[in-house]
C-alpha cells in the first residue's frame, strides 16, 4: 500500500500550505496543489495574486524566502536544492518577463544547458534540433545565432522560450504567462508548440490570465489563486465561469474582497510592465 | 607627496647614444626629449586627475630598472621567448610581416630575414623612408609628457610603419619583449596615405623569468585622408611587470582609425589612448576590454578630441575584476567649437566577481559646440542574479553560468578585434586571465555563418 502511494508520489509536483515571502513581505499564504507528470494543469488568477512568484519559488529564485510548507517533486523536497539541481531533476520554468544575456548566442546558451542536462550533442545535432524547433515557432534561423532575449520582442521572447521547452523536454514545465503580449497568430504558434510537447512524460503548468490559449491547450485541471492561495480548482467549466463572470464572484465565496481593476482578464497584447526588483528587462531596455 | 620626482628617476631622462650613426635630426629629438624630461614635472598621484587613482606611480623608480646596452639590428641573439611569442603571433593574426624588438633593439621577424617594405627599423626607415620617418615626434612631441619625453630619450629599436598611397594594404604584428630588471621603449609610428589600409597588431610581453620589469612603449599614427588604420593593443606583460603606454593618432578627412584593445598582463600600469579628429568626417570606434585578478591595477585613460566637423567617436572599454584588482578608467570626449555635427559616445562597463575586486570609472564631456549628438555613460556591479537564475533554471550549474555570463559580456568586445585569429587567441588569454573555463565563443563552442561576420554596434 505505501509503495503504491510512493509510485504515484514520484511522478508529481506536491505543493503544501506554501508559504512565502520577499523581503519581510508575505507572499504566498499556503498554496496548496498538485501537477501530475502526464497532465496539464492550468492556473488563473487576478493580477498580483501571486501566480509568478508562485513558479519562481519552484525553481527556486533567491529573492524568494520560504517560510513554511513544502514543494515536492517525485516525493524530494525542492526546498534545499538551487535552482539548477532543479532544473536538472526535470523541472523547466517559461519566465514572464524572459532575461537577456548579451554576448550569449541562443545556441551556445542552449548547449550549456544541454550539457549540463546530460544531453550532450554534437554541434550538427545541436543545430538540426534547433533549427528543427525554431522553424516549428516560426522564427527565423538567424535567432540562433543572435544574444538570448537580447533586443527580442515580447512575442519572439516568449517563443523562444518554447523552443527552449521543445528542446530540453523538461518532466515538468511551468509556463508562465506564455500567451501574454502575443497577438492571435502567434498565441495559436506557442499553444501548438505546447501542444507538441504535452504528453505522458510532461507535466504542464499553465500559468494564465487570458483563458485563450485554454482554448487551444485544453486543461486537465485549473485552478485559481488570489491573494497568494488557491481559492478554487475545478475542470474546464472553471474558465468559462471566468470568462462570464470574472474573478469577482470566486473572491467574494473565498471571502476577500475583489479590488475591480484586477478582477479584469487583461486583453491580449497587453503586458504589465515589470515589478519593481524584477530584473527582467522591459521592451526596450 | 611631492610633486618633485626622486632623484632616482633622472638616469632614464639621458639622451641615449647608441652606437650606431644617428642622423642629426634624430639625435636633436632625443635632445629634445631628454630636455623635456628635464623641465617636465614627473606624475605623481597628488597633482591633479590624471594619476589620482594610480599611487603605484608615486612609488615607481625608474632608476632600478637597467636599460641594456643596444645592439646592432640582428636576429641572432633574440630571447627564445620572443622568437616563441614571435611565431605565435604569425599565426595569430596571418601578419604580413611580424617583428620584435626590445630594450635592447634586437630585432627579427617571423618571416625569416625578409622586410615587409613598410615596416622597418627607424635606421633604415631614415634612408628609405625619409617622409614617414621625419614624422617622428610629430604627433607626440617630447612636450607631450614626462613619459612620451623620456621614451624619445631613451628609444633603442623604434618601427616605422609607412603606407604609401596605392600601396596594397598591410597587416603588422609587433611584439614588444621586456627582460627580468629592465625597461624596454618601444617606439613605433606608422604613416599612411591617402585611402590606404593598415592593421597594426602591438603586443607587450615578458619578462620571460619572474621579476619585476618596466615597458614604456610611445605609438604615433597618422591616418591620411580617407585611410583606414585598425590598431590592436594586447597587454600580457608578466605579473611583475609594469606598462606606462601612450598612444595618439591623428586622423585626416573621412579617415577611420579603429583601437581595440585586451589587457590582462601586468602588476599595475596606465595607458592613455587619444584620437584627434582633425578633418571632416573622420571617425574612431575605440573598443577592448581589461580583466584583472590578484592584485592587478588596470588604469586606461581615452580621450576623443572632435577637432573638425561631422566627425564620429564611439568608445566602449569593459572591465572584469576579481580577487583585489582594480580597474580605473577616465574617458573624455572634448568637442572643440569648429566640431559642430559630432556624434561622441563613450562607455564604460565593469563586472566585479568579487566584493573586494574595483572599478573607478570617470567619462566626461567638454562640448564647446552647440550642434552634437555625444552620450556618456558607465556601469559596475557584480554578476546580474536574474542572468544567473536565467541559466540556472536551465540547468546550468552557477559556476559555468558565471562563464557564459562574464564571457558575454566581454564577447562584444572581442567580437570587435580586427582578425580572426587574434579573436580565438584572445578568449583563450581572458579564460586564463579570469581562470575560468573557455567563454560561450570559446573552443567547442558551436559557430553558425553569421558568427563569422565581424559583430557591430
Ligand atoms: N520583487 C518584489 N518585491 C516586492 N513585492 C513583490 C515583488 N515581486 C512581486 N511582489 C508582490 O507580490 C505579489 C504577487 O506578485 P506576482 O507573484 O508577480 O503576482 P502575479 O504573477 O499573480 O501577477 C504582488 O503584490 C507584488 O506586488
Ligand atoms: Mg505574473
Amino acid at each position: 500500500m505505501a509503495g503504491a502511494v510512493t509510485a504515484v508520489a514520484t511522478e508529481r509536483l506536491e505543493i503544501e500550505g506554501l508559504a512565502v515571502e520577499i523581503d519581510g513581505k508575505r507572499i504566498l499564504d499556503g498554496v496548496d496543489l498538485v501537477v501530475p507528470r502526464g497532465e496539464v494543469h492550468a492556473l488563473m488568477g487576478p493580477n498580483g495574486s501571486g501566480k509568478s512568484t508562485l513558479a519562481y519559488t519552484v525553481l527556486g529564485h533567491p529573492r524568494y524566502t520560504v517560510t513554511g510548507g513544502d514543494c515536492r517533486w517525485r516525493g524530494e523536497s525542492l526546498l534545499g536544492l538551487t535552482p539548477d539541481e532543479r532544473a536538472r531533476r526535470g523541472l523547466f520554468l517559461s519566465l514572464q518577463y524572459p532575461t537577456a544575456i548579451p554576448g550569449v548566442s541562443v545556441v551556445n546558451f542552449l548547449r550549456a544547458a544541454l550539457k549540463a542536462q546530460g544531453k550532450t550533442l554534437t554541434a550538427r545535432e545541436l543545430l538540426g534540433r534547433l533549427r528543427g524547433e525554431i522553424g516549428a515557432l516560426k522564427m527565423d534561423d538567424a535567432f540562433l545565432s543572435r544574444y538570448i532575449n537580447d533586443g527580442f520582442s515580447g512575442g519572439e521572447k516568449k517563443r523562444m522560450e518554447i523552443v527552449q521547452l521543445a528542446v530540453l523536454r523538461p518532466a515538468l514545465a511551468i509556463l508562465d504567462e506564455t500567451d501574454s503580449g502575443l497577438d492571435v497568430d502567434a498565441l495559436r504558434t506557442v499553444a501548438e508548440g505546447v501542444n507538441r510537447v504535452r504528453g505522458e512524460d510532461m507535466g504542464i503548468l499553465i500559468i494564465t490570465h487570458y483563458q485563450r490559449i485554454l482554448d487551444y491547450v485544453t486543461p486537465d485541471r485549473v485552478h485559481v489563486m488570489a491573494a497568494g492561495r488557491v481559492i478554487a480548482s475545478g475542470g474546464r467549466e472553471l474558465v468559462d465561469r471566468i470568462e462570464r463572470e470574472g474573478y469577482d464572484s470566486l473572491l467574494r465565496a473565498a471571502g476577500i474582497e475583489p479590488t475591480g481593476v484586477e478582477g479584469t482578464p487583461l486583453e491580449p497584447g497587453v503586458e504589465p510592465p515589470p515589478l519593481p526588483g524584477d530584473a527582467g528587462e522591459s521592451p526596450g531596455a | 607627496m611631492s610633486a618633485i620626482a626622486p632623484p632616482s628617476t633622472r638616469p632614464a631622462a639621458e639622451p641615449l647614444r647608441p652606437p650606431w650613426d644617428e642622423p642629426p635630426r634624430l639625435t636633436a629629438l632625443r635632445a629634445a626629449g631628454a630636455e623635456a624630461a628635464r623641465t617636465l614635472p614627473w606624475p605623481s598621484s597628488g597633482q591633479g586627475e590624471d594619476w589620482r587613482r594610480t599611487p603605484q606611480i608615486d612609488r615607481l623608480d625608474l632608476g632600478s630598472f637597467h636599460q641594456p646596452e643596444p645592439d646592432r639590428a640582428g636576429g641572432g641573439d633574440m630571447p627564445a621567448y620572443l622568437a616563441a611569442a614571435l611565431r605565435e603571433a604569425t599565426a595569430v593574426s596571418a601578419a604580413e610581416t611580424v617583428l620584435g624588438d626590445d630594450a635592447a633593439g634586437h630585432r627579427g621577424s617571423g618571416h625569416g630575414d625578409a622586410w615587409a617594405p613598410g615596416a622597418v627599423p627607424l635606421g633604415e626607415a631614415w634612408d628609405r623612408l625619409p617622409e614617414a620617418a621625419h614624422r617622428l615626434g610629430a604627433v607626440l612631441p617630447p612636450s607631450s609628457g614626462p613619459i612620451v619625453a623620456r621614451n624619445t630619450a631613451r628609444f633603442a629599436a623604434a618601427t616605422v610603419i609607412a603606407v604609401g598611397r596605392g600601396d596594397p594594404p598591410r597587416t603588422v604584428h609587433l611584439v614588444h619583449g621586456v627582460e627580468p630588471g629592465q625597461v624596454a621603449w618601444p617606439r613605433t609610428l606608422v604613416v599612411m596615405g591617402e585611402g590606404t589600409e593598415c592593421t597594426l597588431v602591438e603586443e607587450w610581453l615578458g619578462p620571460p623569468t619572474p621579476g619585476e620589469a618596466l615597458c614604456v612603449p610611445v605609438t604615433e599614427v597618422l591616418v591620411g585622408p580617407g585611410a583606414h588604420c585598425r590598431h590592436v593593443l594586447i597587454h600580457r606583460l608578466g605579473p611583475e611587470a609594469i606598462l606606462l603606454a601612450g598612444c595618439r593618432a591623428v586622423v585626416d578627412r573621412d579617415a577611420a582609425y579603429d583601437a581595440s584593445w585586451v589587457w590582462v598582463g601586468g602588476a599595475w600600469g596606465k595607458v592613455a589612448l587619444a584620437v584627434a579628429l582633425q578633418g571632416p568626417g573622420a571617425s574612431t570606434r575605440l573598443s577592448g576590454c581589461a580583466v584583472g585578478r590578484a592584485s592587478q591595477h588596470m588604469d586606461l585613460q581615452t580621450t576623443q578630441a572632435h577637432e573638425a566637423p561631422a566627425t564620429f567617436s564611439d568608445c566602449l572599454h569593459r572591465t572584469v575584476v576579481r580577487d583585489r584588482a582594480r580597474s580605473v578608467y577616465a574617458g573624455l570626449i572634448r568637442v572643440a567649437p569648429a566640431a559642430q555635427k559630432t556624434n561622441a559616445y563613450v562607455q564604460n562597463r565593469n563586472l566585479l566577481l568579487s566584493p573586494t575586486a574595483k572599478a573607478d570609472s570617470n567619462p566626461t564631456l567638454e562640448i564647446l559646440a552647440n550642434d552634437v549628438r555625444c552620450t556618456h555613460g558607465a556601469t559596475a556591479g557584480p554578476v546580474d542574479r536574474d542572468q544567473l537564475f536565467y541559466c540556472q533554471s536551465r540547468g546550468i550549474e552557477p559556476q559555468a553560468a558565471r562563464e557564459l555570463i562574464v564571457g558575454g559580456f566581454l564577447a562584444d568586445v572581442v567580437g570587435r578585434l580586427p582578425l580572426l585569429g587574434l579573436r580565438a587567441a584572445a578568449q583563450g588569454w581572458v579564460a586564463a586571465a579570469l581562470g575560468m573555463g573557455v567563454g560561450p565563443e570559446g573552443a567547442g563552442a558551436v559557430r553558425t555563418a553569421a558568427d563569422a561576420a565581424p559583430a557591430d554596434g
